[in-house]
This record gives C-alpha cells, sequence and structure tokens, in this order.
C-alpha cells in the first residue's frame, strides 16, 4: 500500500513538472502587445482595438522615401485586397522626416488602401521595437504575436521563392498555427525622433 | 600664350585625371568574405554594410572614409554594398567616386538578405546601415548598428586596441 502511494506521488509530480515545462515553454515563446490609439492621415484617431473585428491583426511599418519600402508598395495592396475581408490591415509611419501630408500623397500615389497612422513620437515602434521598413507584425485580436519579420524574401519581385507574410495569413485563414513565425526584416532604417 | 594654353591643359588633365580614377566593385560571396575576414595582418577591420539608396549610409560615409584615411596603419576597412549588381556602375560607382574612397567597395553576392543577416550576425536587425568589427584574430568583437560618426568609429577603434 505505501509502495503503490509512492508511485501515486511520483507520477502526479512528474505530471506537474510536464504542465509546468508546457507553460514555461509557451510563455518564454510568446509576446503581447498593448493597446495603443494613433491618428490616421486623415486624421482620425484609431485604436488597436478598432481592428479586432476580424481574424487577426497585420500590422506593417512603411516609408515613403525608403526604396525598399516603395518596393514592396504594390505586394503591400495586392496583399491587402487579397486579404482583408479576413484581417484588418494597418500601416504605420514612423519616420520621423515623414509628414502626414507627405504619407497622405504617396498613399494616393501608390493606391495604398489601407489604414495608415502616423507614429509622431515613435511610441509605437519602441513598443514593437520595430527597426526597418517594411516590417511586419501579425496579433490575434487578444494582441498577442503570431508572426514577425518579412513580406517575403526578395527587396525584387522576380527572385521571390518564400511568401513569408502570405503562408501565415493562409495557415491562419485556415485555423492553423503559424509555421515560421519570424524571419528578419530587411531595409531602411526607422528614423526616430530625437536620433 | 603658350605657357597659358599649357597651364590649361594640364590642369584640365589633372582634374580629368581626378574624376577618372578608376573604381572596381567586385561581388562577394560568404568564402571570399571568411578569406577576407581572417586575413588580419595585424589590422582590425571594420565591415559596413550599406546601400546607394540608404540615406543614413550615404551621411554615414565621409566619417567611414575619415576614419580610414587616419587610421589605415592599424585598421582594414570593406565597405559592402546591399545594392543589386546591375546597379554597380549607375549608383555605386558614381557615389564612391563623389567619397573619394580609398577602401575597398564589394557588392553582395549573397542569394537572399536574411543570408547576410546570418553571416554577420544573427542578432543583427537588417536595418541599415551595419558596422561589424573584427579583432586580429578575425573574430566579430561588435556590431554597431545605424548610423555612427567619426568620433563613434574612432572610439570603438581606441577602445578595442586597449
Amino acid at each position: 500500500m505505501l509502495l503503490q502511494n509512492r508511485i501515486i506521488s511520483v507520477i502526479v509530480m512528474f505530471f506537474i513538472l510536464s504542465i509546468g515545462l508546457t507553460f514555461g515553454k509557451s510563455n518564454s515563446d510568446s509576446k503581447s502587445y498593448e493597446n495603443f490609439a494613433l491618428y490616421d492621415i486623415n486624421s482620425n484617431l484609431h485604436s488597436l482595438k478598432d481592428f479586432t473585428n476580424k481574424k487577426s491583426i497585420v500590422i506593417i511599418f512603411v516609408s515613403t522615401q525608403c526604396p525598399v519600402s516603395n518596393a514592396y508598395n504594390s505586394r503591400m495592396e495586392s496583399l491587402y485586397h487579397k486579404y482583408k475581408d479576413e484581417f484588418s490591415f494597418v500601416g504605420i509611419n514612423s519616420n520621423k522626416q515623414e509628414n502626414i501630408s507627405e504619407i497622405k500623397k504617396h498613399a494616393v500615389d501608390n493606391s495604398l488602401d489601407f489604414v495608415i497612422l502616423k507614429d509622431s513620437s515613435n511610441i509605437v515602434a519602441d513598443k514593437f521595437e520595430a527597426t526597418v521598413t517594411p516590417e511586419v507584425y501579425i496579433l490575434d485580436n487578444s494582441y498577442n504575436l503570431l508572426y514577425h519579420g518579412r513580406i517575403d524574401d526578395s527587396r525584387r519581385k522576380d527572385n521571390i521563392e518564400v511568401h513569408d507574410l502570405s503562408n501565415a495569413l493562409e495557415e491562419i485563414k485556415s485555423g492553423k498555427e503559424v509555421t515560421v513565425k519570424r524571419t528578419k526584416a530587411f531595409g531602411c532604417s526607422i528614423k526616430r525622433v530625437g536620433k | 600664350m603658350k605657357i597659358i594654353l599649357f597651364v590649361f591643359l594640364l590642369t584640365t588633365y589633372i582634374n580629368f585625371a581626378q574624376i577618372d580614377k578608376e573604381y572596381t566593385v567586385d561581388s562577394v560571396n560568404e568564402q571570399k568574405l571568411e578569406q577576407i575576414i581572417s586575413d588580419r595582418n595585424g589590422k582590425y577591420l571594420f565591415v559596413n554594410i550599406w546601400a546607394s539608396w540608404c540615406v543614413p549610409c550615404r551621411e554615414e560615409f565621409p566619417d567611414l572614409v575619415e576614419l580610414f584615411d587616419k587610421y589605415k596603419d592599424s585598421l582594414d576597412i570593406i565597405a559592402l554594398s546591399v545594392d543589386y549588381k546591375d546597379e554597380i556602375d549607375n549608383k555605386v560607382i558614381p557615389f564612391i567616386s563623389k567619397m573619394n574612397v580609398s577602401f575597398p567597395v564589394f557588392i553582395s553576392d549573397f542569394k537572399k538578405d536574411d543570408q547576410l543577416i546570418k553571416f554577420f550576425n544573427e542578432n543583427w536587425s537588417g536595418a541599415l546601415p551595419a558596422t561589424f568589427i573584427y579583432n586580429l584574430e578575425g573574430k566579430q568583437i561588435m556590431k554597431l548598428e545605424g548610423k555612427q560618426s567619426f568620433e563613434s568609429f574612432s572610439s570603438v577603434l581606441k577602445s578595442i586596441k586597449k
């Protein structure tokens, strides 16, 4: 009877320990963000919460002057039109030298139809630790990070081999876990205020 | 009159000679870079990753040129452009000619940007410019992300020489 109790105790201990390890791992891998509010290029205030009415939120840090970001304008626009019914798309411009009127003109000239917010004090860029344009974050509606990195693996359209953002969106759309959660975005550094 | 003409032709020649300083920009792959990094010959190495389209890179370049001119006895610098090969003649060379660069400039032959990031440092955000610093044994000892100044470059060099 005593031996039986000991065996049960050991099994229970292993069970508790394994649960602890599993949760520990999942916590260390996950990242989440807080709600924020910024004005768009038409002076309308948006909070992140406003974009939680679809499957997930796609946040892209963009630039008007960065040639890498500009090389992605048509790709960003195509992705937006392809996925806009299932996903919220939000562009954020955190570059200090790019003002609202320039961003507005750039959006019109390049047919960027998704919402573009101006992060004048780099508060959001700092919270997200965004460094380059273009750089993508996909969040679920509780602001947990699902994907962070590049749109695809080539600045030039004719050299693309992996469509990372599109792949992640397809997986989320199908209710699957995103396989590749982290890639490296490559491009122009975000010019922050006071730097 | 002949003297004036001679002086005119001579100055014209000198000006053209300066403009025509020949620049070549070869492409480098992983193997060639490893060789350059390991071939230290008693000098530290700064590898500056830049692009002709990157404004802070362009702003930083004169400071790199000044750094090399002052410390070339103890320092090697290579500038590695991530422009595309078909942009060498119309973008890269005109810029480095204007800068009067006296250190080697290469263009990346890495197939993908993420391969370049992995080669230099997994912790590099991928933002330009970035400078990777190697010691006399060819070991990477520092990474500088973002635009630097002559003063900041010099201070780093002095600190690693101690």
